[in-house]
Protein backbone atom coordinates (compact mmCIF):
# COMPACT_ATOMS: atom_id res chain seq x y z
CA UNK A 1 0.00 0.00 0.00
CA UNK A 2 1.55 3.30 -1.23
CA UNK A 3 1.16 6.25 1.06
CA UNK A 4 -1.14 7.96 -1.13
CA UNK A 5 -3.34 4.85 -1.04
CA UNK A 6 -3.08 4.77 2.59
CA UNK A 7 -4.20 8.15 2.90
CA UNK A 8 -6.96 7.95 0.83
CA UNK A 9 -8.11 5.12 2.75
CA UNK A 10 -7.31 7.04 6.45
CA UNK A 11 -9.07 10.38 5.24
CA UNK A 12 -12.72 8.45 3.87
CA UNK A 13 -12.54 6.49 7.30
CA UNK A 14 -11.86 9.99 9.31
CA UNK A 15 -14.48 11.96 7.24
CA UNK A 16 -17.08 8.82 8.50
CA UNK A 17 -15.60 8.74 12.04
CA UNK A 18 -16.15 12.63 12.09
CA UNK A 19 -20.03 12.72 11.00
CA UNK A 20 -20.61 10.33 13.54
CA UNK A 21 -19.79 12.11 16.82
CA UNK A 22 -22.30 12.41 19.52
CA UNK A 23 -25.10 14.51 19.74
CA UNK A 24 -23.61 16.10 22.91
CA UNK A 25 -20.25 16.78 21.13
CA UNK A 26 -21.40 18.60 18.44
CA UNK A 27 -23.95 20.21 20.48
CA UNK A 28 -20.84 21.41 22.26
CA UNK A 29 -19.09 22.34 19.37
CA UNK A 30 -21.85 24.74 17.68
CA UNK A 31 -22.06 26.50 21.18
CA UNK A 32 -18.56 26.91 21.25
CA UNK A 33 -18.49 28.23 17.51
CA UNK A 34 -21.29 30.40 18.26
CA UNK A 35 -18.97 31.87 21.30
CA UNK A 36 -15.82 32.35 19.17
CA UNK A 37 -18.41 34.04 16.31
CA UNK A 38 -19.71 36.31 19.20
CA UNK A 39 -16.14 37.05 19.84
CA UNK A 40 -14.66 37.75 16.14
CA UNK A 41 -13.14 41.20 15.37
CA UNK A 42 -15.98 42.98 13.19
CA UNK A 43 -14.87 44.56 9.77
CA UNK A 44 -14.43 47.99 10.21
CA UNK A 45 -16.84 49.78 8.18
CA UNK A 46 -15.25 51.80 5.75
CA UNK A 47 -15.01 55.77 6.42
CA UNK A 48 -16.08 59.01 4.44
CA UNK A 49 -13.10 60.60 3.37
CA UNK A 50 -13.86 63.50 5.12
CA UNK A 51 -13.21 62.10 8.46
CA UNK A 52 -10.32 60.58 7.78
CA UNK A 53 -9.01 63.86 6.71
CA UNK A 54 -10.24 65.54 9.93
CA UNK A 55 -8.82 62.66 12.06
CA UNK A 56 -5.53 64.55 12.24
CA UNK A 57 -7.61 66.79 15.04
CA UNK A 58 -9.57 64.32 16.83
CA UNK A 59 -8.83 63.56 20.71
CA UNK A 60 -7.40 59.97 21.03
CA UNK A 61 -10.45 59.43 23.20
CA UNK A 62 -12.38 59.69 20.29
CA UNK A 63 -9.99 58.30 17.56
CA UNK A 64 -10.39 55.22 20.56
CA UNK A 65 -14.21 54.91 20.14
CA UNK A 66 -15.10 56.83 22.74
CA UNK A 67 -17.31 60.03 23.25
CA UNK A 68 -16.19 63.15 21.76
CA UNK A 69 -15.42 65.88 24.86
CA UNK A 70 -17.77 68.83 24.53
CA UNK A 71 -16.70 71.85 22.59
CA UNK A 72 -15.95 73.67 26.43
CA UNK A 73 -13.70 71.67 27.38
CA UNK A 74 -11.63 71.11 23.88
CA UNK A 75 -11.19 75.09 24.39
CA UNK A 76 -10.42 75.09 27.64
CA UNK A 77 -7.76 71.84 27.17
CA UNK A 78 -5.94 74.81 24.90
CA UNK A 79 -6.09 77.99 27.00
CA UNK A 80 -5.71 76.83 30.42
CA UNK A 81 -2.30 75.65 30.12
CA UNK A 82 -1.46 78.81 28.07
CA UNK A 83 -2.80 81.43 30.65
CA UNK A 84 -0.42 79.45 33.49
CA UNK A 85 2.23 80.05 31.83
CA UNK A 86 1.85 83.79 30.94
CA UNK A 87 0.46 83.79 34.76
CA UNK A 88 4.46 82.09 35.83
CA UNK A 89 5.91 84.23 33.34
CA UNK A 90 4.31 88.06 34.76
CA UNK A 91 5.33 86.51 38.46
CA UNK A 92 9.13 86.34 37.38
CA UNK A 93 8.88 89.57 35.65
CA UNK A 94 7.18 90.96 38.82
CA UNK A 95 9.71 89.98 41.39
CA UNK A 96 12.58 91.23 38.68
CA UNK A 97 11.26 94.38 38.93
CA UNK A 98 10.77 94.63 42.56
CA UNK A 99 14.05 93.24 42.82
CA UNK A 100 15.68 96.20 40.93
CA UNK A 101 13.70 98.68 43.06
CA UNK A 102 15.01 97.32 45.96
CA UNK A 103 18.39 97.61 44.61
CA UNK A 104 17.95 101.25 43.13
CA UNK A 105 16.62 102.35 47.34
CA UNK A 106 20.05 100.52 48.33
CA UNK A 107 21.64 102.64 46.17
CA UNK B 1 -10.13 39.70 4.09
CA UNK B 2 -12.37 36.96 5.90
CA UNK B 3 -16.19 38.07 5.93
CA UNK B 4 -18.43 37.36 9.06
CA UNK B 5 -19.98 34.47 7.10
CA UNK B 6 -16.86 32.91 5.78
CA UNK B 7 -15.28 32.37 9.44
CA UNK B 8 -18.38 31.32 9.90
CA UNK B 9 -18.75 28.48 7.45
CA UNK B 10 -14.60 27.61 7.82
CA UNK B 11 -15.54 27.19 11.03
CA UNK B 12 -18.55 24.92 10.93
CA UNK B 13 -16.57 23.20 8.29
CA UNK B 14 -13.96 22.29 10.33
CA UNK B 15 -14.71 21.96 13.87
CA UNK B 16 -15.65 17.93 13.69
CA UNK B 17 -11.61 17.47 12.47
CA UNK B 18 -10.18 19.81 15.00
CA UNK B 19 -11.97 17.66 17.47
CA UNK B 20 -10.65 14.57 16.48
CA UNK B 21 -7.11 16.16 15.97
CA UNK B 22 -7.68 17.01 19.76
CA UNK B 23 -8.99 13.89 20.61
CA UNK B 24 -5.84 12.26 19.36
CA UNK B 25 -3.55 14.21 21.30
CA UNK B 26 -5.54 14.56 24.92
CA UNK B 27 -7.42 10.89 24.77
CA UNK B 28 -10.19 12.87 26.46
CA UNK B 29 -13.61 14.38 25.60
CA UNK B 30 -13.78 17.23 27.69
CA UNK B 31 -10.23 18.42 27.29
CA UNK B 32 -10.79 18.29 23.90
CA UNK B 33 -13.63 20.29 23.13
CA UNK B 34 -12.22 22.98 25.63
CA UNK B 35 -9.25 23.09 23.65
CA UNK B 36 -11.17 23.45 20.10
CA UNK B 37 -13.04 25.61 22.20
CA UNK B 38 -10.23 27.70 22.98
CA UNK B 39 -8.52 27.46 19.34
CA UNK B 40 -11.94 28.95 17.66
CA UNK B 41 -11.82 31.70 20.06
CA UNK B 42 -8.44 32.62 19.64
CA UNK B 43 -8.97 33.01 15.64
CA UNK B 44 -12.55 34.52 16.06
CA UNK B 45 -10.97 37.39 17.70
CA UNK B 46 -7.14 37.94 16.82
CA UNK B 47 -7.20 36.88 13.46
CA UNK B 48 -10.81 37.09 12.25
CA UNK B 49 -10.12 39.56 9.72
CA UNK B 50 -7.43 37.60 8.24
CA UNK B 51 -8.24 36.18 4.36
CA UNK B 52 -9.81 33.38 3.87
CA UNK B 53 -7.33 31.48 2.47
CA UNK B 54 -5.14 31.73 5.70
CA UNK B 55 -7.92 30.41 7.94
CA UNK B 56 -6.82 27.09 7.86
CA UNK B 57 -3.08 27.42 8.43
CA UNK B 58 -3.61 29.55 11.37
CA UNK B 59 -6.69 27.75 12.67
CA UNK B 60 -3.96 24.68 12.58
CA UNK B 61 -1.07 26.48 13.97
CA UNK B 62 -3.75 27.96 17.00
CA UNK B 63 -4.69 24.73 18.08
CA UNK B 64 -1.42 22.71 17.99
CA UNK B 65 -0.23 25.28 20.12
CA UNK B 66 -3.64 24.95 22.66
CA UNK B 67 -2.68 21.36 22.57
CA UNK B 68 0.39 22.20 24.00
CA UNK B 69 -1.00 24.94 26.09
CA UNK B 70 -2.92 22.21 27.82
CA UNK B 71 -0.14 19.71 27.77
CA UNK B 72 1.49 22.49 29.47
CA UNK B 73 -1.64 23.19 32.29
CA UNK B 74 -1.50 19.54 32.98
CA UNK B 75 1.99 19.04 34.02
CA UNK B 76 2.02 22.01 36.48
CA UNK B 77 -1.43 20.64 37.83
CA UNK B 78 0.32 16.83 37.86
CA UNK B 79 3.26 18.52 39.60
CA UNK B 80 0.84 18.73 42.11
CA UNK B 81 -1.52 15.57 42.18
CA UNK B 82 0.92 13.02 41.27
CA UNK B 83 2.54 12.72 45.43
CA UNK B 84 -1.59 12.29 46.19
CA UNK B 85 -2.40 10.07 43.34
CA UNK B 86 0.43 8.00 44.04
CA UNK B 87 -0.80 6.93 47.36
CA UNK B 88 -3.94 6.01 45.63
CA UNK B 89 -4.60 2.31 44.55
CA UNK B 90 -3.00 2.82 40.79
CA UNK B 91 -4.58 -0.54 39.32
CA UNK B 92 -6.38 1.09 36.50
CA UNK B 93 -4.12 3.10 34.33
CA UNK B 94 -4.42 0.69 31.44
CA UNK B 95 -8.00 0.62 32.26
CA UNK B 96 -7.92 4.47 31.39
CA UNK B 97 -6.37 4.25 28.25
CA UNK B 98 -8.20 1.77 26.69
CA UNK B 99 -11.42 3.97 27.70
CA UNK B 100 -10.04 6.51 25.62
CA UNK B 101 -8.88 4.76 22.76
CA UNK B 102 -12.55 3.54 22.83
CA UNK B 103 -14.07 6.90 22.98
CA UNK B 104 -12.44 7.38 20.00
CA UNK B 105 -14.46 5.50 18.05
CA UNK B 106 -17.93 7.01 17.95
CA UNK B 107 -19.66 4.48 15.36
CA UNK B 108 -21.93 1.75 16.87
CA UNK B 109 -21.49 -1.73 15.30
CA UNK B 110 -25.12 -2.85 16.58
CA UNK B 111 -27.92 -3.50 13.63
CA UNK B 112 -25.59 -2.71 11.26
CA UNK B 113 -25.07 -4.59 7.74
CA UNK B 114 -21.93 -6.63 7.32
CA UNK B 115 -20.67 -4.45 5.20
CA UNK B 116 -20.66 -1.13 7.51
CA UNK B 117 -19.36 -3.33 10.56
CA UNK B 118 -16.30 -3.96 8.57
CA UNK B 119 -16.41 -0.34 8.11
CA UNK B 120 -16.97 0.35 11.53
CA UNK B 121 -14.32 -2.32 12.43
CA UNK B 122 -11.92 -0.06 10.01
CA UNK B 123 -12.40 3.45 11.54
CA UNK B 124 -11.94 1.79 15.13
CA UNK B 125 -8.28 0.29 14.37
CA UNK B 126 -8.01 3.39 12.48
CA UNK B 127 -8.27 5.27 15.12
CA UNK B 128 -5.82 3.75 17.52
CA UNK B 129 -3.40 2.93 15.21
CA UNK B 130 -3.43 7.11 14.57
CA UNK B 131 -3.17 7.83 18.26
CA UNK B 132 -0.14 5.29 19.38
CA UNK B 133 1.70 7.78 16.18
CA UNK B 134 4.41 10.05 17.42
CA UNK B 135 2.29 13.78 18.19
CA UNK B 136 4.43 15.11 15.36
CA UNK B 137 4.08 12.39 12.92
CA UNK B 138 0.45 12.13 13.16
CA UNK B 139 0.23 16.05 12.70
CA UNK B 140 2.04 15.95 9.77
CA UNK B 141 -0.09 13.13 8.44
CA UNK B 142 -2.94 14.24 9.05
CA UNK B 143 -2.40 17.68 7.98
CA UNK B 144 -1.34 16.93 4.85
CA UNK B 145 -3.86 14.25 3.95
CA UNK B 146 -6.54 14.83 5.83
CA UNK B 147 -6.89 18.70 5.72
CA UNK B 148 -5.46 19.23 2.76
CA UNK B 149 -2.52 21.49 3.56
CA UNK B 150 -0.23 21.80 1.11
CA UNK B 151 3.91 20.79 2.55
CA UNK B 152 4.67 24.76 3.26
CA UNK B 153 0.95 25.18 4.85
CA UNK B 154 1.84 22.01 6.76
CA UNK B 155 4.96 23.37 7.70
CA UNK B 156 3.96 26.84 8.87
CA UNK B 157 1.16 24.89 10.83
CA UNK B 158 3.18 22.86 12.77
CA UNK B 159 6.28 25.27 13.34
CA UNK B 160 8.54 23.53 11.18
CA UNK B 161 10.68 22.81 7.85
CA UNK B 162 9.07 21.46 4.56
CA UNK B 163 11.91 19.20 5.24
CA UNK B 164 10.76 17.91 8.34
CA UNK B 165 6.82 17.21 6.86
CA UNK B 166 8.19 15.07 4.32
CA UNK B 167 10.28 13.30 6.70
CA UNK B 168 7.17 12.95 9.46
CA UNK B 169 4.63 12.23 6.94
CA UNK B 170 6.96 9.28 5.73
CA UNK B 171 7.05 8.03 8.84
CA UNK B 172 3.45 7.70 9.60
CA UNK B 173 2.46 6.27 6.33
CA UNK B 174 5.05 3.41 6.62
CA UNK B 175 4.41 2.90 10.64
CA UNK B 176 0.43 3.26 9.94
CA UNK B 177 1.00 0.64 6.48
CA UNK B 178 2.75 -1.23 8.90
CA UNK B 179 -0.06 -1.69 11.72
CA UNK B 180 -2.54 -2.15 9.77
CA UNK B 181 -0.76 -5.17 7.86
CA UNK B 182 -0.48 -6.41 10.81
CA UNK B 183 -3.93 -6.47 12.28
CA UNK B 184 -4.61 -8.02 8.38
CA UNK B 185 -5.98 -4.81 6.34
CA UNK B 186 -3.72 -4.70 3.31
CA UNK B 187 -5.44 -3.19 0.10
Amino acid sequence: MNERELARIVRVALDESADRLPYRTTHRLEAARAAALAHARVEAAPRPAHEIVRVGYRPTAELAGGPAPRLGWRIAAIVVPIALVAAGLFGVYLRNVSSQARGHEER
Amino acid sequence: MASRQELSDFLAGVERRAFKHAMFALRDSDGALDVVQDAMLRLASRYGTRPAAELPMLFHRILQNAITDHFRRLRVRSLWTTPLSSLQNDQNGEQTESEALEALDVGSDADEPAGEVERAQLRTILDEEIARLPRRQREAFLLRYWEDLNVAGTALAMGCSDGSVKTHCSRAAHALAEALAARGIER
